[in-house]
């Protein structure tokens, strides 16, 4: 039983484009995908492809236009507000950037301290341990209680931010790049402190980033997503050795890589042109006016994610191997 | 953009950065000597009251009337022989009071109506924007000077004015005091409301508050905690500029007659020495007016000061 699940997730923002003329952006169109426990899923895409809106759709900061999220088998799609409150403690969030995620004016224990505060009963002093303890899982210390966000780093700050969303005990984390803000030697730090904390308290991370390498690092499973589609999924080390979608090849071979000549003999593909705007999406295949690829069927036909071979790897394009 | 605030309460930052320089610290001393004169008046008022006495600033005998400055009677006297110098700085505990109460009504309203405003958004903030328009439309002296004149002249049905009276008793005033109070608090607060509704819109963007929201903590403890804590420097500016303006506008409206009726006033001080001008008894006029003016530009450099150290954008 997955933890996580999401069926046919639709999120469209309305844009007057006219007077009365009412067109919509679709941000997350039609995304269906499963999550187990204690299981890192990564979603990588590049710069405004709808992954961040996905992760918000999902823990409902952002409502949904369409489809069903089921969390623990609850469906959290359609609970009202004030139902919706009770059940944030299954699913948290980290955000992307460190500097303004937390509340300048609350030291941390109190940033922490109120969030145990609203879903324990706990007196004051067992708080108090409670909020050392979560600092300890994220390694920081107790001498950190009462200094302000901006006594900390960019790193420790993150840390602060998880240590915050663990705080409620929840099931899932849905992390919005919450490395991409973050030197590299911390990112790493960052990563392995998720994959600890999956690891010992088994909670799963939906990892939204668009770093491939970080995330083959990290997940167990990837999606690649491009104009509010996922168009490749599957195991990340499989995904990652052997991709099978155009865009996803075209991402990995972006990864600077110092055995590049050893690894992929093949010329670095570079994408053309910008990402199509999401208003006017183009008609088929959405990546064929980038696709070396394309064909005639492209422009008319839309590929849908399928089963390559039944291996559990998935992509959205028709030159897949094993496409059905 | 980030605000970086380097001392733990931004009241106490603020009173530190103010005392670092001559000129603001000066006037802080100015306006925290007025403040303590009002709050000493008001119980000087209410011993009085107890013990039936004439406050000294009402005790005059005709036969000292207009007398001159002189080294007994500063300022010299007015009509009824009474001490000028004393009603000036009775005239400010009166200003004083006026420009905070007002000020607090105004600010209450608009940092109310600007977050619910600005965090809620759609048909809330478009009543909230019909609202302010619409008062900020309206002629503003106009609307006080209707308002303490419906109250002070008896347009008022009995019940309605009981309950003016009522209040006016609380705040330890006369009714029509207390309708000039409600109506620079009902019209001074659209300009705070406006960047409070602007400054929340933002505010509620930032990370900390959607962490707050998938925390689960409700509407109204993220508004409170978590928002106008972080736009309360907007509300010291606005304040301190509601202030030296509400004093002015009381010595305005009671110079018509229509604010304070019995309390001592500059306004009425003003009122009553230009009909004697013409003859060179210029000492009245005079004291009220200099009282006035050094009262005002304080509180007017005050706020400036206040916008220096706290508006982010003018930090370097």
């Amino acid at each position: 039983m997955p933890l996580l699940e999401v069926k046919e997730l639709k999120k469209f923002y309305p844009v007057k484009t006219a007077l009365f003329k009412k067109e919509f952006v679709k941000a997350v169109d039609n995304v269906s995908f499963n999550l187990n426990e204690a299981e890192i899923v990564g979603l990588v895409g590049e710069s405004g492809c709808g992954k961040s809106t996905l992760g918000r759709s999902i823990i409902r900061l952002e409502e949904p236009t369409d489809g069903e999220i089921f969390i623990n088998n609850l469906k959290i799609s359609n609970l009202s507000k004030r139902e919706l409150r009770k059940k944030r403690t299954d699913f948290q969030m980290i955000f992307q950037d460190p500097y303004g995620s937390l509340n300048p004016r609350l030291t941390i224990e109190h940033t922490i301290g109120e969030v145990v505060k609203a879903h324990s009963k706990l007196n004051k002093k067992e708080r108090h341990t409670r909020i050392i303890e979560l600092l300890k899982m994220v390694g920081l210390s107790e001498e950190h209680l009462r200094r302000y966000p901006h006594q900390f780093s960019g790193g420790q700050r993150q840390r602060i931010g998880i240590a915050r969303a663990l705080a409620v005990n929840p099931k899932l984390i849905v992390a919005d790049e919450p490395v991409s803000a973050l030197d590299v030697s911390v990112q790493a730090q960052i990563v392995n402190l998720m994959e600890k904390i999956r690891s010992e308290y088994g909670i799963s991370f939906l990892f939204i980033a668009h770093d491939l390498a970080v995330v083959e690092h990290v997940c167990s499973t990837v999606m690649v997503m491009y104009l509010g589609k996922i168009v490749e999924q599957g195991v990340a080390k499989e995904v990652v050795k052997n991709p099978q979608h155009p865009y996803t090849k075209a991402l990995l071979s972006a990864v600077p890589n110092i055995n590049r000549k050893k690894l992929h003999d093949k010329k670095r593909i570079i994408l053309e042109g910008d990402v199509p705007s999401p208003l006017n999406p183009p008609s088929g295949c959405s990546f064929h006016p980038r696709c070396a690829l394309a064909t005639e069927k492209c422009t008319c036909e839309e590929p849908i994610l399928s089963n390559l071979n039944n291996s559990g790897h998935y992509s959205a394009c028709f030159y897949s191997k094993g496409y059905k | 953009m980030q605000v970086k605030l380097e001392q733990k309460s931004l009241l106490i930052s603020t009173f530190k950065q103010l005392l670092s320089q001559k000129g603001s610290a000066i006037c802080l001393f100015i306006l925290a000597m007025a403040v303590a004169l009002t709050f000493t008046q008001e119980i000087y008022l209410f011993y009085c009251n107890t013990y039936n006495l004439t406050p000294i600033y009402e005790e005059g005998n005709m036969v000292n009337s207009f007398q001159p400055p002189s080294a007994e009677h500063w300022f010299g006297t007015d009509y009824r022989g009474r001490d000028v110098l004393l009603r000036a700085i009775a005239g400010t505990a009166t200003a004083v009071k006026v420009g905070l109460i007002a000020s607090l009504i105004a600010a209450v309203i608009g940092v109310l109506l600007g977050a619910i405003a600005g965090y809620y958004g759609g048909i809330v903030d478009d009543v909230v924007v019909w609202i302010y328009s619409t008062f900020a439309a309206m002629p503003t002296l106009l609307f006080i000077l209707s308002f303490s004149l419906l109250v002070s002249k008896g347009f008022l049905s009995g019940s309605l004015y009981d309950f003016f009276c009522g209040c006016a008793k609380l705040f330890n005033t006369e009714p029509a005091m207390f309708a000039v109070y409600l109506g620079i608090g009902l019209t001074g607060w659209v300009s705070l409301c406006r960047v409070v509704r602007a400054e929340t819109m933002k505010l509620r963007k930032t990370a900390y508050a959607e962490a707050a929201v998938v925390n689960g903590f409700s509407s109204p403890y993220i508004i409170f905690k978590h928002i106008i804590p972080n736009l309360f420097h907007l509300v010291i500016i606005y304040f301190s500029m509601r202030f030296a303006y509400a004093i002015m506008t009381e010595v305005i409206v009671s110079y018509l007659g229509l604010g304070a009726q019995s309390s001592p006033s500059w306004g009425v001080m003003i009122s009553d020495g230009q009909m004697r001008l013409w003859r060179g008894i210029y000492w009245e006029v005079g004291a009220a007016t200099l009282f006035m003016f050094v009262l005002v530009l304080c509180v007017n450099l005050l706020s400036d000061y206040l916008r220096d150290i706290l508006d982010p954008k003018l930090k370097r």
